[in-house]
């Protein structure tokens, strides 16, 4: 059986054209890039956008865009201002272009157009529904979602009736869920048993309205502990907190939930001969929580899926970088020796 | 009094309640404009719009939001102002705490001035500084907590004893409906009468049967309970206040004694305290939050249990003094921030307040098995109790490694109905098991009776209440809120009286089913 694969592997190496052999370069550049082999493969990226691999401009164009959910790297921000426009961008009369504008294959221009000006602000219901529109969904639903939690719910549920189904984002869905139960109580025994991996979303988008909704009665000491952590509020947890049965129920939540997971993985690393209870919490409080987490997503979707993504290493990477960053401006104590390691590591 | 306030608070009220389902989009901001919502207007109660959103129908607190929209149920402006009236202390105290924490709760806020030839004043505002109400606090007494909202002088009468039964017939008479129903009367605090000397005086107890002896004057030398010899000062409230009130119900009437014309007759049970603390032969009655530096003395029943004054024997209603302090409201006329403070009253944030008063809340407390020594001493001092030594082998192991709540269920006398506490202690733990997180735990419902009849028949009875309080508590749990824990219901029959069976109190107290949290011990193989 396997000589029989050999002889098929290579059967196609000799058939296959120069464009599929630079197809294969590129989807191996991502993989590369992926799996943490970030110097060559970025080069190795732009060697594939340049010959116009459209993959591999998108996700030059949205490492160059976004720092954090691209590219957040000691290399990425070592580059000089000449060699990031040697590698990251397009060429152009004017000198560069980052590739998102400039993609080869003229029927992705509104996608490219979609990534590269999505934003955030008074009126992103249109961004999200135009990324949507362009298979970006969990760029659109981010959007989605941090507008719920900037308490703008009035625009999200404002959405035009052809949203093309972004009211069935996953968050909102779990939200739909919630609010039709007769069961309002949320504790940790029935969120961590819940394996919908849209729930850490959903439950931050009921908390922010819990207010005005009256439901604030109904979180547990529990949840509402662990929605502190998951905040980045995790200094302000009670002295009586156990920590042990929170950090256990984070990572079992992890387990569900692809954000959570990067910080889980993260901690993993470090605990081999003990676990160090406080590292998620503190790694939330120093990453400033749940929405840095959520920008952690895939640059491109078109590109790499959110599933392949989220389960690859280059987020658990890019959040390394990002609290080694974040750590020099973080004024309290560091309690986790996980942590501790890691900052100090390379000073 | 009442009718003399200046109107000056504007309250929203809404006309047209329960407005029926139309399509029309409105918009709802928070008074602090940091959250907003919109979806078609479905219906509004006077409390809260329901509108339908991309997520379902959604539930909004109308006092926390502002309306947009033509579709906004027209509001007009209306003053709110009302009195409340009643016990002095918990009028005078614990309402004006009470209500600056709720002006905290709804992220106002409550300005309180003290008038100095009349009632306390307390403006309640919203978070944009506009005033939702002005209360006028009366501390006057029950029965005149009970006159005011008779008369309309008060919207709500807070008092340490239950309304009577003439009294609640007069109230239905002039229309306010009865008094007694779960819609009219909460329990949102206890108390408890106790016992005080001065610190110096060295008795620690007094038997129960003296204490009718003592404050009518059948008793008049310490030496005759056990002190030296020198002649006994009596402190004591008004037999009209609820101090008085409740003293006289349970202690003195049940033996046909009347009070001493030789006592001391003092304003306030913090009077009574300090006279008590200052005199080293005085003895009185007062209430257990206003003790202040007087020695607090056991009650020994007449079977030789002792219960001492604690907040867990108090919320358990065991101490054979225990009183509830009762809020009454009209049939007639509750404004809309009379209701939102009365459901205030139920939060932790206003039990803390409670507790920090000085009175015992209603919030749930934990006692271990360790600690209920009470319990087995109980078990084998009663001579009229059918116990063997198996029953209380199988109840030691029914209740090792398990932990006591607080809530305790009694049922109305002579009937298998849960009582008014009761009734709302369901619902309040209900709510406690909804949003706790439990690990390996099951709960265990536990019926006890009183000695009266045969052991084998109170043995089923006490099964039949446990049942009964299960019933009850899974019918008004949220489905699926109990399916971590295990519920059990279980009697024991007589076997644990907690309180004498020779009186008709002691027997009350001996008719509950308790409440326990039990772990489940796992033996590992």
């Amino acid at each position: 059986m396997k000589i029989l694969a050999t002889l098929a592997g290579m059967s196609l190496l000799f058939l296959s054209s120069p464009a599929l052999s630079q197809e294969n370069d590129a989807s191996q550049a991502v993989q590369d890039w992926l799996n943490g082999n970030e110097i060559e493969s970025v080069q190795a990226l732009s060697r594939a956008a340049n010959t116009g691999d459209t993959d591999a401009q998108l996700l030059l164009g949205q490492i160059d865009r976004d720092t954090v959910a691209g590219g957040f790297s000691d290399y990425i921000l070592g580059l000089s201002k000449a060699q990031r426009r040697e590698l990251l961008r397009a060429p152009n009369d004017k000198g560069s272009i980052n590739w998102l504008l400039a993609l080869t294959d003229p029927e992705l221009e509104d996608l490219g157009a979609a990534i590269f000006s999505y934003k955030i602000g008074r009126e992103p219901i249109w961004n999200a529904l135009s990324l949507q529109s362009t298979g970006e969904i969990s760029a659109a639903e981010f959007v989605l979602w941090s507008t719920v939690n900037i308490g703008r719910f009035d625009l999200v549920n404002a959405m035009p009736s052809d949203s093309y189904g972004l009211s069935d984002a996953g968050f909102l869905k779990w939200v739909t869920t919630y609010v039709s139960g007769e069961n309002k109580a949320l504790t940790m025994n029935r969120f961590t048993k819940d394996t919908d991996p849209n729930k850490v979303m959903g439950l931050l988008a009921i908390k922010r309205l819990a207010r005005v909704l009256s439901l604030n009665q109904y979180f547990s000491d529990e949840v509402d502990e662990f929605i502190m952590v998951i905040r980045g509020q995790g200094f302000d947890l009670p002295e009586n907190v156990n920590l042990v049965s929170l950090n256990a129920n984070m990572i079992k939540i992890a387990e569900v939930d692809g954000p959570l997971s990067i910080v889980s993985r993260f901690c993993a690393k470090c605990s081999e001969d003990k676990v160090d209870y406080d590292c998620m919490v503190q790694a939330m409080e120093i990453t400033n929580g749940y929405e840095t987490l959520l920008a952690l997503r895939t640059p491109v979707e078109n590109v790499i899926s959110a599933e392949d993504y989220i389960h690859s290493e280059r987020p658990v990477a890019i959040f390394a970088q990002l609290l080694k960053g974040r750590a020099d401006y973080y004024s309290r104590p560091i309690r986790s020796s996980c942590i501790a390691a890691h900052i100090g590591a390379g000073q | 009094m009442f009718g003399q306030l200046k109107t000056i608070v504007p309250c929203v009220l809404a006309l047209g309640l329960a407005t029926a389902a139309n399509a029309g989009t409105i918009r709802l901001t928070s008074l602090d404009g940091n959250t907003a919502l919109s979806g078609e207007f479905v219906s509004f109660d006077g409390e809260k719009y329901t509108i339908k959103t991309i997520v379902g129908e959604l539930q909004v607190d109308a006092f926390q939001v502002l309306c947009e929209g033509d579709d906004c149920p027209t509001l007009e402006v209306e003053s709110a102002a009302f009195g409340i009236s009643g016990s002095s202390k918990v009028v005078g105290n614990l309402f004006a705490d009470l209500m600056f924490e709720f002006g905290l709760d709804i992220g106002g806020d409550s300005l309180t001035s003290i008038g100095t030839d009349g009632p306390t004043m307390i403006q309640l505002q919203n978070e944009l500084g506009e005033e939702l109400a002005e209360v006028s606090l009366m501390a006057n007494g029950s029965a005149q907590g009970f006159n005011d909202l008779l008369s309309g002088d008060a919207l709500l009468a807070l008092t340490t004893r239950a309304v009577g039964n003439d009294e609640k017939t007069v109230f239905a008479a002039a229309g306010h409906g009865d008094l007694s129903s779960e819609a009219q009367q909460k329990i949102f605090a206890l108390d408890a009468l106790v016992i005080v000397t001065a610190r110096s005086n060295p008795l620690r107890v007094v038997a129960e049967q003296d204490l009718a002896k003592i404050f009518s004057g059948r008793v008049t030398n310490w030496d005759q309970i056990g002190g030296p010899s020198a002649p006994i000062n009596l402190y004591v409230r008004d037999p009209n206040s609820g101090t008085g009130s409740v003293f006289a119900n349970l202690v003195m009437k049940p033996v046909g004694a009347s009070l001493s014309p030789k006592a001391t007759i003092l304003g306030t049970d913090a009077e009574v305290a300090s006279a008590v603390a200052a005199d080293p032969l005085g003895i009185g009655i007062t209430g257990f939050s206003d003790s202040g530096s007087a020695k607090v003395v056991d009650i020994r029943g007449v079977c030789g249990i002792q219960v001492p004054a604690t907040s867990f024997t108090i919320k358990t209603e065991e101490y054979p003094l225990t009183r509830r302090i009762f809020a009454y409201t009209s049939a007639k006329d509750v404004p809309a921030q009379l209701n939102r403070f009365l459901r205030f009253l139920d939060t932790d944030a206003a039990q803390i307040a409670v507790a920090n008063a000085g009175y015992v809340d209603l919030g749930v407390s934990y006692q271990s098995n360790d600690e209920q020594g009470l319990r087995y001493l109980s078990a084998v001092m009663p001579t009229d109790v059918e116990v063997s030594l198996k029953q209380l082998r199988r109840m030691t192991g029914d209740l090792m490694a398990s932990d006591r709540m607080s809530i305790t269920y009694r049922f109305a006398l002579g009937s298998s109905q849960l009582d008014a506490r009761a009734r709302d202690d369901i619902q309040r733990l209900a709510n406690v098991l909804a949003t706790g997180d439990y690990q390996n735990k099951e709960l265990l419902l536990i019926g006890f009776t009183d000695s009266v009849g045969p052991g084998s028949s109170n043995l089923a009875l006490s099964e039949q209440r446990a049942q009964q309080v299960q019933n009850a508590l899974v019918a008004a749990a949220p489905a699926g809120s109990l399916d971590n824990l295990p519920v059990r219901s279980l009697g024991y029959g007589e076997i644990s009286p907690l309180s004498c069976n020779e009186s008709d109190n002691g027997r009350r107290i001996n008719r509950r089913v308790e409440v326990w949290l039990r772990d489940i011990v796992t033996v590992s193989r």
